[in-house]
């Protein structure tokens, strides 16, 4: 007789993720609409593609070094300094196989037992769901109802343990885009706390109302994020990079070297390529985005946020729960994805507008429809 | 420590600045008019000044000619912030020893550091 082994404490209560259940609701729905993964529109630029089976081709396919190969680190450098505002060296740079395991990399890289991490509410769920893998605690600062930073509730929930402010502009799910003014007062709060601040600017690239500032670039006790799975459509490449104080940064290569040993090296030849062009411009997410606050509204909703990135945050009508609204939607072939996961608030869905604008379009007349018969 | 001045109504600019100053190894105090610019100048005694032109109480120009017309402000060096660029210095400026211009919307916060430690060569 075997003694059945159950998984560690740590993971036993672990959520399984939302997304994982809109994966397996979508196997069932034959030919969905789909605006619930945070895909961007289009596949990943031919000019990337070529890069990456070159790469393949000149053998490029062995062990790189932890933090990444050093030309990809020096174009990362020049991008920081010519588009953040950041000016770093590439030792300061680390490559990672996406953003999200980077995450975890840097929780365990700045967390100790009992450190509190300030998430907002709504936000991208691995902030908050990562936070006990590292043992620390998790605070949420609600952002509702305009999804912009409460900077007096930030101040109000700092203690002597908080370690961590983390941040996300363009956000996702709310696409609300931060204020440079607000910025540098969270900068100022953090300065006199000494608080770390982790800043994802993955979706800096796809901003329609205002502009992008980046923390990092007035407070040094950030640690910014960015990727390549949004600005130039390779999602299933997994890179990302994170840069910040030179004894994180460290700290986050050596676990690199036993936790993962290298991000591919293939991505990274890719994403040399990627960054030696701009990004596509975003005319059409543009569209897409007023397309969706004209048609939202227009069925009686109150849009907030939606200023970058390409998420829609609505609440739904009468108080429904999100899970049933998107039961609802998931009848009529629509998927979105419920707000409880990223939020403690359950009457919230986001929409996604990677899409195309027909299929936008398809999705919004549902919402339209199913919101009349509510 | 080299100490910065930062003369500017704006509170976005100043504070952005400052916290960028800081970063670099500065000493940095900011006033948000002409008036508390002169007083803090005397005070403060810094190495260099940031000075904005378009200020409530006294302007950027009324506020220099008061820190020159004081042997502790005599030889500090001063950088002004305009919107337009040179042209939109009043004459009044050409007699008091600035030593260049930045125009704000054309500076990264880090470009401005690195003008002023070119300024006091630090670079």
């Amino acid at each position: 007789m075997y003694y059945i082994h159950r998984s560690s404490k740590r993971l036993r209560d672990f959520d399984s993720s939302v997304f994982q259940k809109i994966f397996q609701k979508q196997q069932t729905l034959k030919n969905p609409i789909d605006l619930s993964v945070g895909l961007p529109e289009g596949p990943t630029p031919q000019y990337i593609k070529d890069a990456g089976i070159q790469a393949i081709q000149n053998d490029l396919t062995e062990y790189t070094p932890a933090n990444g190969i050093p030309a990809l680190r020096e174009a990362i450098a020049s991008k920081l300094l010519e588009d953040n505002d950041i000016a770093i060296d590439t030792t300061d740079i680390t490559i990672v196989p996406g953003l999200t395991t980077g995450l975890l990399m840097v929780y365990l890289a700045v967390l100790d037992p009992g450190d509190e991490v300030m998430v907002m509410d709504p936000s991208y769920p691995p902030y908050h769901y990562l936070v006990p893998i590292a043992d620390a605690v998790l605070k949420r600062v609600p952002t509702l109802p305009n999804f912009q930073l409460d900077l007096e509730a930030i101040q109000a929930n700092i203690t002597d343990k908080t370690k961590l402010i983390v941040i996300n502009t363009p956000n996702n799910p709310t696409g609300a885009v931060y204020p440079k003014e607000d910025l540098v007062k969270l900068a100022e709060i953090a300065k006199k706390h000494n608080i770390l601040i982790i800043s994802d600017e993955m979706y800096e690239s796809f901003i329609y109302e205002g502009s992008h500032f980046s923390i990092g670039s007035i407070y040094p006790n950030t640690i910014t994020m960015n990727g390549f799975s949004k600005a130039y459509a390779m999602t299933g490449w997994r890179l990302g990079y994170v840069t910040g104080p030179t004894e994180i940064i460290k700290a986050i290569n050596q676990l690199q070297q036993y936790a993962v040993f290298c991000s591919s090296s293939i991505a990274q030849q890719a994403a040399l390529a990627a960054l030696s062009r701009p990004t596509l411009p975003r005319d059409s997410y543009a569209k897409k985005r007023q397309l969706v606050k004209d048609s939202l509204e227009k069925a009686g909703y109150d849009v907030q946020g939606n200023d970058g990135a390409y998420y829609t945050f609505f609440k739904t009508p009468q108080g429904q729960k999100d899970i049933d609204f998107a039961a609802k939607a998931a009848d009529h072939n629509l998927l979105l994805l419920p707000g409880r996961a990223f939020s403690t608030e359950e009457t919230y869905v986001r929409l996604s507008y990677g899409g195309t604008i027909e299929t936008v379009q398809r999705g919004l007349d549902i919402i339209t429809e199913i919101t009349n018969q509510a | 420590m080299t100490k910065i001045a930062i003369i500017e109504d704006d509170p976005v600019i100043n504070q952005m600045y400052r916290m960028k100053f800081e970063a670099d190894g500065f000493e940095v105090q900011v006033a948000d008019n002409g008036t508390h610019g002169v007083a803090l100048v005397e005070s403060f005694v810094p190495d260099l000044i940031l000075l904005d032109l378009q200020m409530p109480h006294m302007n950027g120009a009324e506020a220099l000619a008061q820190i020159r017309s004081h042997a502790w402000g005599k030889k500090i060096p001063v950088i002004v912030l305009t919107n337009l660029g040179e042209e939109e210095a009043p004459a009044s400026l050409q007699e008091l020893e600035v030593h260049s211009y930045i125009v704000k919307a054309e500076f990264t916060p880090s470009q401005v550091v690195k003008k002023v430690k070119d300024v006091l060569g630090l670079s």
